[in-house]
């Protein structure tokens, strides 16, 4: 009898996952299914539409992450039709990008992780969750709000929105920051670098106590895409960088990006298995998101990231492969987004309302523009006719470039749990909430 | 006692989760009073769980999201058999939002373009995924269309600050209501009015005998009617069938009149003050937003719309009666306001120049962007997000809080804005300069417009 562990849905993460595990007699891992169960077909949709308008559609891919879902396809379009934006514009495109990211990380870090390693993975699982946590660790809870909040307060403030930004356009930003309103950022801005650091302490310390777990579980080599610009890690322009399993940095264009990316549709997923082309499928699997970046990038491109990244580099080394490594390399990047934030408040360029060029004309062609959002690269590649109109997009969207990574180091881990009863030698530490 | 909520996500994208979630530090006073049974993104239960609760079980059940998958029309159901109170908690659930421009094209065209034909596939004969995956639906179908609705809560997302309110509103909805409401006496039990001289028989209309007592200071012990703020009374007082027979007499409703039953139905039964989401169990807001879907029935030769909105039949009847009289009364004006209502910018009553598209020059902030040239949708669009998008971000409104009470078609109201404001113009110029009605005028309601979905292009024999 082949035994079918099914988890339906995979719980705190946003979106539609179940997973599938066949065990066979032998107790031996026969197959491991990541189903993504919903698509929506953007990449359809937008075709047709007003190509500067596709950015006022298709943030709605993700509630989460929709600041880069707003300014990528605004990237791809600039592209296509030729156009150069003002350098306040760029900054404030780098400013929104690095608050979303901030309170990203801290959400998942705190609302979507800790839950797993405050309360220990075999906590009650009606318990083990971000409200229980506000709850019994109240003070590091509204630190953790208070991050988040002024992530998405600074995310508004430039965008408009929040959820769904709208003030990205074609050209540049229809508007820059208000100085009063930089202001109110600037007076808090050194209460978020100590919360920040106090961050960074918590997770070192789930380092440190679940160090057996980051060293045995789950480590997984997969290749890796990332973006960097010149080798630093950026989330806001660079060019893809592939690393091999072994720690080989291979760069390509974006605009080349078919190069190096392949897709491949699995028989039981809406969300498709990427792979790196020349290495073929399922051996080019590659993993996207935070442990990708930092895999990627020879150095930070702040100094007190930089530093953290060392430290993990003289730890797990420099290409680590260990999935729970995901968490410290968030973090690390968390300190990256407040650094660039502090330094892009103080710039003037922020408040200088020369923010969009007016010499934008619609021109036939295809455009790419690529980004790096919270949990993985996101890439437009988008067709414009000669009037604007978009005549067919490809949206290479960030979790999606993860699926088969996933789904990969699922398989790696069961065979792990229920082959090799790996979790049974495992030194778990003494849960912070009991 | 906490109360049992459930959060669902059909297909969506959880920005109206996360606007919730917006609230931050505000959550803290919130989260205590809620029992969160269901939410696969923060909490660990399995959809297992939701399924083996009692039918009815859960009070309230915000649903995010439309019907793209077939998963999702099952979701939406099992959400409508669990939970007592069903909200659809954005403009996907209310509208079909962007995701409802899939409708402009065939189910097979969409699965063809993502899964066989975009540039990066490379398998030889790639095919649609079946096994452990749903199926999807022909096209985007709104929740309203697949189960009763009792809460529309509009916008993509709804604000923060308008979600807070819905679930405060709801909040109180299900409790307790204040210590000293009593629903076994009647206003008129107490009222110092009775002996002296009742409002009623100076031709007065107050509602004192419908409602509850527990009021600080009673209206009629001013000499001002009672309008039902306390909600109704399961005991009428002495002059329930005397008022009752005032408003059976009433043919044509006079101004004071509109404005008295308006006023009470407003106060008895309505979402008092929160105006930024429509509550179906509010029947004045029905009657503004979906007047066709009354039924008219006859009680005692009399005319009256058939509501039991409390199940006290004399009750009821009153109600039934006065949204009758106010249905075809031309005084009726539910205040449902537009974008433009919270625009800082100086009106436009024209549009004088060429419409320009949105990466053309830079508009001002001072100036309605329909006077600039710029497609905005904020004169057919409900009001209650505070106009962010122009007032904050110097960009037209897009429309997602979708359109005011009374509006059936957005799109098709604004065509007939623009028509009026352009009206100097050649009809066939501007034809030309829009490109894309459809995404630009119904980009938030295409699921729910008149437009529908796309059939198949030959229409032969079906």
């Amino acid at each position: 009898m082949v035994k079918e562990i099914v988890v339906e849905p995979v719980t705190r993460l946003e979106g539609h996952g179940g997973l599938h595990i066949k065990i066979g007699d032998d107790g031996k891992v026969q197959d491991v299914q990541f189903n993504i169960t919903s698509t929506r077909f953007f990449e359809k949709f937008v075709e047709g539409r007003y190509c500067e308008h596709i950015p006022r559609i298709t943030p709605r891919i993700c509630g989460i992450c929709p600041i880069p879902h707003h300014i990528t396809p605004t990237k791809a379009v600039e592209d296509a039709w030729g156009v150069q934006i003002p350098t306040p514009a760029y900054k404030l495109r780098q400013l929104i990008m690095n608050a979303k990211q901030y309170s990203s990380h801290v959400l998942h870090f705190y609302a979507l992780a800790a839950p797993d390693f405050l309360l220990g993975p075999m906590a009650d699982p009606a318990l083990r969750n971000v409200v229980y946590v506000i709850n019994k660790m109240p003070d590091v809870g509204a630190m953790a709000l208070k991050m988040m909040d002024f992530g998405q307060k600074l995310c508004a403030a430039i965008g408009g929105k929040s959820v769904h930004p709208i003030s990205a356009i074609v050209g540049g930003m229809k508007k820059s920051l208000d100085e009063d309103v930089r202001d109110k950022f600037l007076k808090v801005i050194d209460e978020q670098i100590e919360f920040t650091k106090k961050t960074v302490d918590i997770a070192l310390k789930v380092v440190d106590d679940y160090f057996d777990v980051i060293a045995n579980v789950g480590v997984v080599p997969t290749y890796y895409f990332g973006m960097t610009k010149n080798g630093v890690h950026d989330i806001y322009d660079g060019d893809i960088r592939i690393v091999t399993p072994d720690g080989q940095k291979i760069d390509y264009d974006y605009h080349n990006y078919l190069e190096a990316l392949g897709e491949h549709i699995p028989d039981h997923s809406y969300a498709t298995h990427m792979y790196y082309k020349p290495a073929g499928y399922p051996e080019g699997i590659y993993r996207a998101n935070c442990l990708a970046m930092i895999n990627a990038a020879d150095k930070m491109a702040t100094p007190l990231a930089d530093q953290a990244l060392k430290q993990m580099r003289e730890r797990i080394g420099d290409c680590p492969h260990h999935t729970f490594a995901y968490h410290w390399a968030r973090i690390i990047e968390t300190v990256e987004a407040i650094e660039v934030i502090a330094t892009l408040l103080k710039d003037p360029d922020i408040v200088n309302p020369d923010c969009k060029t007016l010499d934008v004309e619609p021109k036939e062609g295809s455009g790419v523009g690529m980004t790096e959002a919270p949990r993985g690269t996101l890439l437009y590649n988008i067709w414009s006719d000669s009037q604007g109109i978009c005549k067919k997009a490809n949206l290479l969207v960030a979790t999606n470039h993860n699926i088969a990574g996933i789904e990969k180091t699922l398989m790696h881990v069961a065979k792990q749990v229920f082959e090799d009863k790996a979790l049974e030698g495992l030194k778990l530490p003494d849960p912070w909430i009991k | 006692m906490p109360v049992k909520v459930a959060f669902m996500q059909l297909s969506s994208c959880w920005g109206c989760h996360q606007s919730l979630l917006n609230a931050h530090l505000g959550l803290l006073p919130i989260l205590p009073e809620l029992e969160i049974v269901y939410w696969p993104a923060v909490v660990d239960f399995k959809h297992d769980s939701l399924e083996a609760r009692p039918d009815g079980d859960i009070v309230v059940g915000f649903i995010e999201g439309v019907a793209r998958t077939k998963e999702d029309t099952a979701n939406a159901k099992l959400m409508r058999k669990k939970c007592a109170i069903i909200v659809a908690l954005g403009a996907c659930a209310c509208y079909g939002s962007v995701k409802g421009l899939a409708n402009l094209f065939d189910k097979e065209e969409l699965i063809k373009r993502k899964f066989m034909e975009t540039e990066a596939i490379t398998d030889d004969n790639p095919k649609e995924p079946t096994e452990h995956v749903p199926g999807f639906e022909d096209h985007i179908i709104n929740v309203k269309d697949i189960i009763d609705v009792d809460v529309f809560v509009p916008g993509c997302p709804p604000t923060t600050e308008n979600i807070l309110a819905a679930v405060a509103y709801l909040l109180t909805v299900v409790g307790e209501g204040p210590a000293s409401l009593n629903k076994n006496a009647s206003v008129c039990d107490s009222c110092s009015l009775l002996k002296k001289g009742c409002l009623l028989d100076k031709g007065t209309l107050c509602y004192g005998a419908l409602t509850a007592v527990g009021c600080e200071e009673m209206c009629p012990n001013n000499d001002e009617p009672c309008f039902g703020c306390f909600k109704p009374t399961t005991k009428m007082g002495a002059k329930a069938d005397q008022l009752k027979g005032m408003i059976d007499s009433i043919d044509v409703l006079t101004p004071e009149q509109g404005a008295s039953l308006q006023h009470f139905l407003d106060l008895y039964l309505g979402v008092s003050n929160i105006t930024n989401f429509y509550f179906r169990g509010d029947l004045l807001q029905r009657l503004a937003y979906e007047p066709e879907s009354f039924a008219v029935k006859e009680v005692d030769g009399k005319m009256v719309l058939d509501v039991a909105p409390t199940g006290t039949k004399i009750i009821d009847e009153i109600v039934g009666k006065a949204l009758f009289l106010l249905k075809d009364d031309p005084n009726f004006k539910f205040s449902s306001k537009t974008v433009c209502s919270h625009c800082e910018r100086e009106v436009a009553d024209k549009v004088p120049v060429d419409l320009k598209r949105d990466y053309e020059g830079l508009p001002t902030m001072d100036k309605c962007f329909l006077e600039q040239g710029y497609i905005c949708l904020g004169p057919v669009t409900q009001a209650g997000c505070g106009a962010i998008c122009p007032n904050k971000a110097n960009a037209p409104c897009l429309g997602c809080y979708g359109p005011p009470a009374g509006v059936k078609d957005q799109g098709a109201k604004f065509i007939s804005t623009l028509g009026s404001l352009c009206a100097e113009k050649d009809v066939g110029e501007i034809m030309n300069a829009i490109k894309d009605p459809a995404g630009l005028f119904n980009r938030f309601t295409l699921a729910s417009s008149t437009l529908g979905y796309k059939r198949h292009d030959n229409m032969e024999g079906e």
